[in-house]
């Protein structure tokens, strides 16, 4: 297909007129026209990127916002050159934060900022929270690697069910796909991140492969909670406690080494023994198949390149033109790229934002940026008899009993899980809970060895179980351009949301089970907390749906627009549904998926073919 | 480190030492978190809770932390005091009036008491062996001198 050549006078403004930055008069052009253009190396741009290069596709350029790569990807390493990891550079970083919470480690970009959880520093923009208590409370990483460093690691598929929604329960809608249609591509994707599960648990979808490592022990805080549900102290509905399946080593696997229980998951798993996106654009960097072999021609990786525009071809509106970006390396030089292939995958929110910035792209449907949603979470904590959290991988229990059934038609479904966290969550513990003693104590008039162990008990007796809730689709939960900007003078998102009816069904139904359970654990009743407000599991959904009709959705299954042949959305913006499931295997299912698709379609038109 | 300041550390740690009950406590994190409570406010009343508090050394337990609580309770700055001091030796973190967390070195947090009381390792840290958290730690590993504090 013909590329137009494009000259500086293409060279768009930003939103409403704003010049951000660099010369308008004189962007730099790529001159030349690249098989693929990724945009984004998170869980989505990492994988498609390897596969691209695996299968020997020429020209593969990753456009990634963040500025630096925390492992050596030099390309001049040499072959047999490790790729070094930095990760315990982050594990510092995380130490000596004022704040220790799911970014804490990572570099919050000036010109590329990162929701934190952090009032001093919103980058979304929301009503305050006093007129509005329920925010959008997740957040995300713009950096190489993505959101996949600071991920928990629970690799569980969604269920039948929740492909059809529409049709089983009758609410939100069914997906183009059913779970049959991707059980091949879970299977793989599993097989890519290293999966550690149990192949008898019940309660889950079925599956064509085994887990590829046996599961992660349960903690001595999740026996606890079983004893409990299994004794006659607890009346509450009946559970069964198993180990979630975990993109988390429990033996040696990929070269890695299993879990080492170092309690940090989040927000940086220290050895790696947690999968992340470096896996996979370590492998496209060097071009490496997963036995190690060479492929014909690594991806080049562009760090720095902040994309804030994507440009229709004027005389043919089925095409996308080029992409703008800002080159931070180059003092936000404005660039110009052109691809017979662009995806982006930049996440749910950045996605979303950068379509809007760029007009009417990809847009008929009027669905970009619509049906935000997240695993709302109910948090209930209380003092039980000891569990002694904060030894082992974050979470190694869940109950799976209320993913699904016919309360979906009106009560959203649950997924329970136990925190290996104390009261982390909720409170700030440990550093609270001691704060809270020490006061408690002197004012007692007591120090020394009563206090050592007043704090030992309090510690030891700490649990928090957390439910993700189903949320369904509403158009009215959606990202939009904020007229405030950021500080290189690009529109910050401006996010409205709010959880109804459904979703604070299931929550209630969350709470009662786990008040039950906390009482069953020996807590006084009276004495069992429930967090004010669902606090947000960083599963950022929706913004770009999938569907067969261009008029309500936005992709097809492979994540291909509607309006533009050459333009592909995939990731978690994808999904027209979400279940109960954490995102991100769905999310290299689909992009493997869709890789294979591309690559398929590239072979036929004589490019990368293999 | 100069007499003064080596004067100053000393008696921070013997303050530290009397307010926890811990025989000793790892030199390295008494300076850094002496540093810390000196980030806060660095005209605390260390001389005089010092000497106050030495001839209390010799004690028994209980009876050394009756008259220690006394000397706080008939002196609020001392009483602030001694709450910094104990939280940042069991957190690794010292917050301000207003509730905001100074930045300390990695070290602090990593030295914290906290973690051998709750039978663990500091966040980021591997613990003992591979599924270790499926068995309660050993009434050894909860205590103080499970931590790096204690010596």
């Amino acid at each position: 297909m013909g590329v137009p050549a494009i000259t500086a006078t293409d060279i768009h403004l930003g939103v409403a007129g704003r010049i951000v930055s660099g010369s308008v008069d004189e962007p730099f052009v790529d001159p030349v026209v690249h098989d693929v253009v990724i945009v984004g190396a998170g869980f989505v741009g990492s994988v498609m990127a390897a596969k691209f290069a695996e299968a020997g596709v020429p020209d593969v350029v990753v456009l990634e916002a963040g500025n630096q790569a925390y492992f050596d990807w030099s390309p001049d390493r040499g072959a047999t050159s490790p790729f070094t990891d930095h990760r315990l550079g982050l594990l510092e970083t995380f130490y000596a934060s004022q704040l220790k919470n799911d970014n804490s480690p990572y570099v919050d970009l000036m010109y590329a900022q990162s929701p934190m959880n952090d009032s001093d520093r919103d980058y979304f923009v929301q009503p305050p929270l006093a007129k509005s208590p329920q925010v959008f409370d997740s957040t995300y990483m713009r950096m190489v690697g993505g959101t996949s460093y600071h991920w928990l690691g629970i690799a569980v598929r969604l269920l039948p069910n929740d492909f059809r929604m529409k049709s089983t329960y009758g609410v939100a809608l069914d997906w183009p796909i059913g779970y049959d249609d991707l059980e091949p591509w879970y299977a793989r994707a599993e097989a890519e991140l290293g999966v550690a599960g149990d192949d008898n648990c019940a309660g889950r979808a079925w599956r064509s492969t085994p887990y590829q490592m046996p599961p992660i022990p349960q903690s001595y805080l999740d026996q606890q909670v079983m004893a409990a549900a299994g004794s006659d102290r607890y009346s509450g509905p009946p559970v069964t406690i198993t180990p979630p399946p975990v993109a988390r080593n429990s033996v040696p696997f990929g070269g890695r080494p299993p879990c080492a229980g170092s309690n940090n998951c989040t927000p940086i798993c220290p050895i790696q023994a947690k999968y992340d996106s470096s896996v996979h654009l370590k492998r496209a960097l060097g071009a490496r198949d997963l036995d190690g072999r060479q492929v014909s021609k690594p991806v080049e990786l562009r760090l720095g390149a902040l994309v804030r525009r994507v440009v229709v071809e004027p005389t043919s509106p089925r095409q996308i033109r080029h992409l703008e970006y800002l080159d931070v390396s180059n003092g936000l030089r404005q660039t110009v790229i052109r691809a017979r292939t662009y995806v982006l995958a930049m996440h749910a929110v950045e996605s979303a934002k950068v379509l809007l910035m760029s007009g009417k792209v990809a847009n008929r449907s009027d669905q970009v940026g619509r049906n935000l949603m997240d695993h709302p979470c109910q948090l209930t904590y209380a003092r039980t008899d000891p569990v002694y959290p904060f030894r082992g991988p974050l979470v190694t229990s869940t109950i799976d009993d209320y993913r699904d059934g016919p309360t979906r038609t009106h009560r959203a479904a649950t997924r329970t899980e136990f925190q290996n966290l104390g009261w982390a969550w909720p409170t700030g513990s440990p550093t609270a809970t001691v704060n809270t003693a020490v006061k408690d104590m002197l004012g007692k008039g007591r120090i020394g060895r009563a206090l050592a162990e007043r704090i030992a008990d309090d510690i030891s007796r700490e649990i928090t179980i957390d439910t993700l809730l189903d949320q369904l689709p509403d158009p009215d939960n959606r990202v939009t351009l904020a007229n405030e900007v950021d500080p290189i003078g690009l529109p910050r998102p401006k996010l409205t949301y709010t959880i109804d009816g459904y979703t604070k069904a299931g929550g209630d139904f969350a709470e009662s089970l786990c008040r039950q359970l906390m009482t069953a654990m020996g807590a006084p009743p009276a004495e069992v907390n429930v967090y004010p407000t669902y606090v947000g599991a960083g599963h950022l959904h929706g913004t770009h749906r999938m569907g067969t009709e261009p008029d309500k959705s936005v992709t097809d299954s492979f994540g291909r627009t509607h309006d533009h042949d050459n333009l592909f959305l995939i990731g978690c913006g994808s999904f027209p549904t979400i279940g109960t499931a954490n995102p991100s295997l769905t999310m290299v299912a689909l992009a493997l998926r869709s890789a294979k698709h591309l690559i398929d379609e590239f072979g036929g038109n004589g490019v990368g073919a293999t | 480190m100069s007499d003064s300041d080596a004067i100053r550390t000393e008696q921070f740690a013997l303050i530290s030492r009397l307010l926890i009950d811990a025989p000793s406590l790892d030199a390295a994190m008494v300076t850094v978190y002496l540093a810390m409570v000196d980030d806060l406010d660095d005209t605390w009343p260390i001389t005089p809770m010092a000497t106050a508090f030495a001839p209390l050394a010799p004690l028994p337990a209980d009876e050394r932390e009756r008259k220690i609580v006394d000397l706080l309770g008939k002196n609020p700055s001392w009483y602030a005091a001694a709450a910094n001091i104990l939280n940042v030796w069991y957190s690794g973190q010292l917050a301000n009036a207003i509730g905001e967390y100074l930045v300390g070195p990695p070290a602090a947090y990593l030295g914290a008491l906290v973690w051998g009381l709750a039978g663990t390792t500091p966040s980021g840290m591997p613990g003992p062996f591979f599924g270790e958290w499926a068995y309660p730690p050993s009434p050894q590993q909860t205590s103080i001198s499970a931590s790096r504090g204690g010596s």
